[in-house]
């Protein structure tokens, strides 16, 4: 019998530092990275604001999950729940370019690598200088180990890497790959440069107008033994903690995206009027709205839940599939329902509500996709 | 900003109006665990463990509807749990609770689902009649009826549909007359759970049929034993008879037991109910007597459904909507008790309390399949999935219906424009004559 339930075992609200940097980081955004600019970046060559991004350093974007002695720090010393903040503001505004990506490598090489290894990238992430991007998905292939094709073999000469990983995001632009593939030991993470002899990248075209996402092909790229984050006999449990912290940043970022369609078509009801009165007091629309109100507390609810099982490496990370299976499937309701409540002007491409459903879109399929999540919360559950 | 207020400060705010209650503040994680540890021991060393079903599953405990018998039992308990500071718990001490969180209450139900402890039958009493007391009735009426109601000795019960109308509550037609020191109560009420084992009521009725309907409302407090009152069953779907009607034949009432002011009873109605909406969205899903995701779970075993990816599915999505309503109910409860969220979101519990029931039960039909609607005499345990299917039905109009609900959360919580109204401005007399 499955007596398990996630225990709440902190206070679910945000203590007076971390609302005040929530507000920070939501004025800087309303000041500098308005949703404009959004359409204005799908026609830039890079796809993101690097002006922006190097203030967003100066905000502490990178720093949240390195350690103090590279550079880093966190604002309330969780640093998960502290990035959750930014991951969730920079959803509101659609901000384009790999934060949550660059985290995830920071993550990684923090946690599980070597001090040479975070001495000689960490600070160089955390100031806005170096952006990362993790290459773990392959075409076709599941975002956990089973997904895992490319093989990593080791000679004399170095480790070799041959094989194609997609959804790798920015891979255009991107200075530092974190390559996850299979070893005869075990799993391996790698630290490759993009411009490394081999790399080949193919651009892809994306649903999502606010993010670049790109093919990378490996043809016998060699790195050195240095390169290897962590350790092959826990690379398995490091893939699955680092795609749990992406999945939670991610939930983050869709609750952020989902609360912004909200609360502008909330907005949008009390003002346009049909039959001499405003759309939001028909009992159809308002019973919309309700039930919408109840899936966003749902969805800020389980976020934090999995943040902090992240924060705390809960060994299970139950409470992060349980996340994503919710808020995969909840964004993207919210928003359809939101585009239906707009009527005519919300199909239009003028419209910014288009922008979000191409994100809630994309975050329900990328990190695994809700079927995929209720298929490891059953088995966690004992199904 | 965002009009839901959604990340709300930890700060250390009382909630205004209350007397010595900290069920506003947020407790350290360390003095939750504390207390759990505690409850966790006490419980095992004076409280009965839950036996278990033939399916290997928890069972038994005291119905939510229980025989004179066992509402004997059940009160031995509730003493015993009062006495030991175990009921009430988020209560203010001066009227017998212990002042502390109502994350202490949840933790303490969470060690308490595995004991025989009598919570499906004191529950309404004390959260939603108790609570409404301590908020809306003066110092002398939380002091002479709260710890009763604590102890168990009271059970109280709320008395506001009426045969002409549930939903649309106002329109209520219970007469209270002013008699000297007394109202004279005639009228008829309907849909009370559980009110003919309850000793007490918190009742609206009409005490200005000139005014507007929701300005001519009083709330009384009827004590049950009294002569006149007539409580009778009603049998139900699912061939319960926990809701009952009532009926009142010249009821005399003490004037001392107005709740509020005369005609100012729609404000405390409005208020009872959204305690009851926090409330029931707060533990209605997990305490009662349905069965729950782990039945499912060994339902599909036994039926082989377990393999089938479609129904493990279905199964983990219902686990995983039933775990994030508690984080929900957490989050939200803890927020309107902190006044940082509007008590319409409470709503918003019940709503997706009921939704989850709906779909724990159909989905339990659907995975019995056909020993879910036949079975041999005595297969209670066959018979369990067409039960909680036909009981289920009343989690969305029982205490408002999801439709009420989404009007509530809608215009109270998220400021969206009122329903158009005929009869609001209107003497409730003429309203009548229409």
């Amino acid at each position: 019998m499955a007596e398990t339930q996630i225990e709440v075992m902190v206070n679910p609200h945000l203590s007076e530092d971390q609302e005040f940097f929530q507000s920070t980081t939501k004025k800087y955004l309303a000041a500098h990275a308005p949703i404009s600019r959004v359409r204005e970046l799908a026609q830039d060559p890079l796809g993101y604001d690097l002006a922006a991004w190097r203030q967003g350093a100066e905000l502490g974007w990178f720093s949240m999950l390195v350690p103090e002695a590279d550079g880093g720090g966190s604002v309330s010393g969780n640093g998960v729940v502290d990035l959750t903040i930014i991951a969730e503001e920079l959803g509101r505004v659609l901000f384009p370019g790999p934060v949550v990506a660059t985290n995830v490598v920071a993550a990684a090489i923090a946690r599980f690598g070597t001090s040479e290894q975070a001495g000689r990238w960490l600070p160089g992430i955390v100031a806005g200088e170096t952006v990362a991007s993790w290459a773990v998905a392959e075409p076709d292939g599941q975002w956990d180990e089973t997904g895992v094709a490319m093989i990593a073999q080791l000679d004399a000469e170095g480790i070799h890497l041959s094989g194609t990983k997609t959804a790798v995001e920015y891979g255009d632009s991107v200075d530092l790959l974190l390559v996850t593939a299979r070893s005869s030991d075990g799993v391996v993470h790698l630290l490759v440069p993009r411009d490394a002899p081999g790399v080949t990248v193919v651009p892809l075209e994306s649903m999502d107008l606010a993010r670049r996402f790109c093919e990378v092909q490996f043809t016998d790229v060699v790195v050195p033994p240095s390169s290897l984050v962590g350790n092959p006999v826990d690379g398995e449990t490091e893939l699955d903690s680092l795609l749990a912290l992406a999945t939670a940043l991610q939930c983050a970022e869709t609750l952020g995206a989902m609360e912004q369609t909200f609360d502008f078509t909330l907005e949008y009801s009390k003002d346009r009027r049909a039959f001499g009165r405003p759309i939001g007091s028909f009992q159809v629309i308002k019973h919309h709205f309700a039930d919408m109100a109840l899936w966003l507390e749902s969805a800020a609810a389980a976020t934090a839940a999995a943040a902090e099982a992240v924060q705390i490496g809960h060994a299970s990370l139950e409470a992060v599939s349980v996340a994503k299976a919710y808020i995969g499937d909840r964004a993207v309701e919210v928003v359809r329902e939101c585009l239906q409540i707009h009527g005519g002007i919300g199909f239009t491409w003028e419209h910014d509500i288009h922008l979000f459903l191409r994100r809630v879109e994309s975050n329900r399929a990328i990190f695994g996709d809700p079927e995929f999540h209720l298929d490891r919360v059953a088995e966690v559950v004992g199904l | 900003m965002s009009s839901l207020n959604r990340h709300a400060p930890s700060t250390d705010l009382l909630q205004p109006g209350t007397i010595g209650d900290a069920s506003a503040t947020v407790p350290e994680a360390s003095h939750l665990r504390e207390f759990r540890e505690q409850a966790r021991l006490w419980l095992s060393e004076n409280i009965a463990p839950l036996g278990r079903c033939e399916d290997g599953t928890l069972g038994g405990g005291i119905p939510r509807d229980p025989s004179l018998e066992e509402l004997a039992h059940a009160r031995d308990l509730q003493r015993k749990l009062f006495d030991a500071g175990y009921s009430g718990i988020s209560f203010p001490i001066d009227f017998g609770g212990q002042g502390l969180t109502i994350d202490h209450e949840r933790v303490f139900l969470e060690e308490a689902r595995f004991f025989e402890v009598p919570t499906d039958v004191f529950s309404v009493s004390i959260n939603i009649l108790g609570k409404s007391l301590v908020e809306y009735g003066t110092y002398e009426q939380c002091k002479r009826y709260v710890p009763k109601i604590l102890s168990g000795e009271h059970i109280w019960v709320q008395f506001l549909s009426e045969p002409s109308g549930g939903s649309d509550l106002a329109g209520l037609l219970t007469r209270a007359t002013r008699d000297g020191d007394s109202y004279i109560v005639n009228g008829q009420k309907t849909w009370s759970t559980g009110a003919s084992h309850c000793d007490f009521a918190i009742c609206a009725v009409r005490t200005d049929w000139e005014a507007p309907k929701y300005k001519g409302i009083s709330v009384l407090i009827v004590d049950l034993h009294a002569q006149g009152v007539d409580i009778r069953p009603i049998k139900q779907i699912d061939e319960g008879t926990e809701f009952c009607e009532e009926f009142f034949t010249d009821v005399i009432v003490p004037v001392e037991n107005l709740i509020g002011a005369e005609n100012d009873g729609w404000r405390v109605t409005r208020g009872l109910l959204e305690i009851e909406h926090e409330w029931v969205g707060r533990s209605g899903f997990g305490t009662n007597n349905n069965r729950g995701v782990d039945e499912l779970m060994a339902l599909a075993r036994r039926t082989g459904k377990d393999l089938d990816t479609g129904y493990r599915r279905q199964i983990a999505a219902l686990y995983v909507a039933s775990q994030v309503h508690l984080l929900t109910s957490v989050r939200v409860s803890g927020a309107i008790a902190c006044g940082k969220m509007n008590p319409g979101f409470g709503s918003s519990l019940k709503l997706g309390s009921a939704l989850l029931q709906h779909w724990r039960a159909e989905l339990g039909l659907a995975l019995a399949g056909n020993s879910g609607v036949m079975w041999q005499e005595g297969d209670e345990l066959s018979r369990s999935w067409s039960q909680m299917l036909l009981s289920s039905r009343c989690e969305s109009i029982a205490g408002g219906t999801n439709e009420v609900l989404r009007n509530n959360i809608a215009e109270r919580a998220l400021g969206l424009p009122r329903e158009p109204s005929q009869d609001r401005e209107l003497p409730f007399n003429e309203v009548l004559k229409r």
